[in-house]
């Protein structure tokens, strides 16, 4: 516990550190305040509080009439804002939106009609290799009965059971959560998390060298097993704090433009990021569930960037050896699907994607893993463990190993 | 307490850094000296287990030592010649975390911590950030850290490095009341931080031990071959090219020229008491510039 309490301090909790730590905060807020600044304009407008009277009214299954004009009304906007500013301005149409509320309440209302019809008929063009949608899946299982032990007939009445249990979208203010769902956006997760976890975490075994540590530590009683333990799990508080200082931020930031959190009680499908889980909760749950699945994979990244550290001479190598890890993994995305199809399990399951919460509990992917469809996110959970398990081990290794030249 | 070195070689690829290097010690303090680049170093580091050697062991009281031995590693103190300190630690922070290391805790740490920082003569600048320390202050840091878990083998390597003439004679009380029960191994090149306090020295060069034998034995086996004699500057120019040089002091418009040769260098010369030193440069026949 001493040993821990000293490494939490080299790693963490010292001026430095902590100053950084602030200003990283204060970062995160602005990001999010930044990012969030529609929903500032929305509320200086005149037809603020008209729009969430709108919302408040329709909450609920959708109400097909309400769709037809919402559509209607949203659709005319549209061509008139292109025909004066053309296609590609997508940007304007959504500062437009909320400078607009009651626009921008049908525009939202169109657009979760579309996500209702979905849900019963699939998107248009249906992928024929994985349906989507309520019937689809029913007659996709239909012509599959006689096959009941296939995987493809197990995969699709697992879907289906997903489908059942969820039900179909609703609508509901969630304007503060459709902000906060940033956070959970690659490009964020990547530069303004994975990275900062990576310089902070990058000294962890190198500094030993740098400060001349290493011959005391290593001939002392405590030096080649318990040091580790200790530096294992400040790497682990050290990714879970900036996590939890990342998120606290975002967090944040969204609430002070939105001056709420309405809709936490909504279904987890109106959470921007996870509109395809198959996970029943609401959405207040299921943001709690990205914050600590986000927390999870950054420790298990911070355990990697630790084991790169004890095997590095010093913390320039490791940092970035790490970056162009997370540059590598995150351009993954990009690869060509004849590649993908080569290498899925590297894609799939590297640590960049496995910090996406929204990539893996949002969609329908599943494995086939002996017969049986595996989910996602399940997958995804194993393999943070077995890399946890495996990082942990190295470590311990690379430190038995270790030797002063 | 009986550590035995057996037949130790370390090869840094091609070059040998320690050739069958062999020798035995008993409670007491034990000097190794040699010219800078002779592999006092690496033995060091493999002795306590922090570098694997190429070849030979390391035997404690007959036991092989295995590198894994957490046994002998609890009765290890060792001070390695470079060392820094963490700058976000206080020395406090610094010993209680060495402490924590060789496994002391709670009121044992603290008050081995307060005994130790007070012969060190650091109790005023405990609270004080290492990074703020003379060179002096940092070396009396790294012997209390040495010192903390009582260690029964110490190993220190080039100790009094920094330290002035008064800390250094305080450190040499230090470890000679500290060694009487104990195994000190003091690797130096300056021979004054041994000769008074070493129960045997040993002689290392080019990675072999040359003589292990008492301080007494060295010096009395250059008995006769130490001398002093007059010279001009313009002659010891000349002179100490092809002379082992042990001292050199003006007196008036000459200097007074301690020399070690097996013969009388000249007729005028006077025959002196040896020291450590003039063994020392006698045994590696230092003679180019290396005037102690």
């Amino acid at each position: 516990m001493k040993l821990f309490k000293y490494e939490m301090k080299k790693l963490l909790f010292n001026k430095n550190r902590l100053i950084l730590l602030a200003v990283m905060f204060i970062l995160f807020t602005l990001m999010s305040l930044l990012t969030s600044s529609g929903t500032f304009e929305m509320r200086g407008s005149s037809g603020y509080q008209e729009y969430l009277n709108l919302v408040t009214e329709h909450s609920g299954t959708l109400n097909p009439e309400q769709f037809a004009e919402s559509k209607q009304i949203s659709e005319a906007a549209r061509a008139s804002h292109e025909a004066e500013y053309g296609k590609a301005e997508n940007d304007l149409f959504v500062a437009y939106l909320f400078r607009n509320p009651v626009m921008k309440f049908h525009y939202d209302y169109a657009n979760f009609g579309e996500r209702v019809y979905e849900y019963w008929n699939g998107p248009e063009p249906q992928d024929k290799s994985d349906i989507k949608g309520f019937y689809p899946l029913e007659e996709k299982l239909e012509t599959l009965k006689n096959q009941q032990d296939s995987y493809e007939y197990k995969y699709y009445q697992k879907r289906l059971a997903t489908e059942l249990s969820q039900g179909e979208p609703v609508f509901a203010n969630k304007q503060f959560w459709n902000n906060f769902s940033a956070a959970f956006d690659i490009t964020r997760v990547v530069f303004l998390l994975l990275m900062i976890v990576a310089f902070f975490i990058a000294p962890v075994f190198t500094r030993e060298i740098k400060d001349d540590m290493n011959s005391i530590i290593l001939c002392s009683l405590k030096g080649r097993r318990e040091i580790v333990t200790a530096k294992l799990l400040s790497v682990c508080s050290t990714a879970a704090i900036l996590t939890a200082v990342y998120f606290a931020g975002n967090f944040i930031g969204a609430f002070i433009a939105n001056g709420n959190i309405v809709g936490f009680d909504a279904p987890a499908r109106c959470f921007a990021t996870f509109e395809g889980t198959a996970i029943d909760t609401t959405v207040g749950g299921i943001a709690f569930f990205g914050v600590l699945w986000t927390t999870l994979a950054a420790v298990v990244f911070g355990l990697v960037v630790c084991l790169i550290s004890a095997y590095a001479k010093n913390q320039t190598s490791v940092f970035g050896l790490s970056i162009v890890f997370i540059l590598t993994f995150s351009m993954m995305g990009f690869l060509p699907d004849h590649i993908h199809a080569m290498i899925w399990p590297l894609i799939d399951f590297n640590f960049v994607t496995l910090s996406l919460c929204g990539m893996i509990f949002s969609g329908s992917t599943m494995y086939n893993f002996l017969g049986m469809p595996l989910s996602y996110g399940i997958a995804a959970f194993i393999v943070c463990i077995a890399l946890s398990v495996i990082t942990v081990l190295l470590t311990y290794l690379a430190q038995r190993k270790r030797s002063v030249v | 307490m009986k550590l035995t070195i057996q037949n130790i070689s370390k090869n840094y690829g091609n070059k040998q850094a320690l050739n069958g290097v062999s020798f035995e010690m008993e409670n007491g303090v034990y000097g190794l000296l040699g010219p800078n680049g002779a592999g006092k170093s690496t033995l060091i580091r493999i002795l306590v287990g922090v570098m694997e050697a190429n070849g030979g062991e390391v035997m404690v009281n007959g036991k092989r030592r295995k590198p894994s031995d957490r046994d002998y590693r609890s009765k290890l103190g060792y001070l390695p010649q470079s060392l820094d300190f963490y700058p976000e630690f206080s020395g406090l922070d610094y010993l209680r975390f060495v402490a924590a290391l060789k496994g002391l805790e709670g009121e044992a740490a603290e008050s081995k911590i307060k005994a130790l920082t007070e012969q060190v003569h650091l109790t005023n600048d405990l609270h004080r950030k290492c990074v703020n320390y003379s060179g002096g202050m940092k070396r009396r840091l790294g012997i209390a850290q040495a010192l903390l878990n009582d260690p029964e083998i110490l190993i220190l390597d080039e100790p009094t490095a920094g330290l002035d003439p008064h800390e250094r004679i305080k450190f040499r009380n230090l470890v000679s009341i500290f060694s009487r029960n104990r195994t000190v191994l003091l690797s130096t090149h300056i021979v004054s931080d041994i000769d008074s306090i070493a129960k045997e020295t040993v002689m290392i060069k080019d990675g072999k031990v040359g003589r292990m034998e008492s301080t007494q034995s060295f010096v009395d086996a250059i008995a006769g071959k130490v001398w002093l004699m007059k010279m001009t500057v313009d002659e010891l120019v000349e002179y100490q090219n092809d002379h082992i040089i042990s001292n050199v002091i003006p007196t008036g418009d000459k200097m007074e020229v301690r020399v070690v040769s097996d013969t009388k260098p000249s007729a005028d010369a006077a025959a002196a008491a040896p020291t450590l030193e003039d063994a020392y440069l006698y045994e590696f026949n230092q003679t180019k510039g290396d005037a102690v």
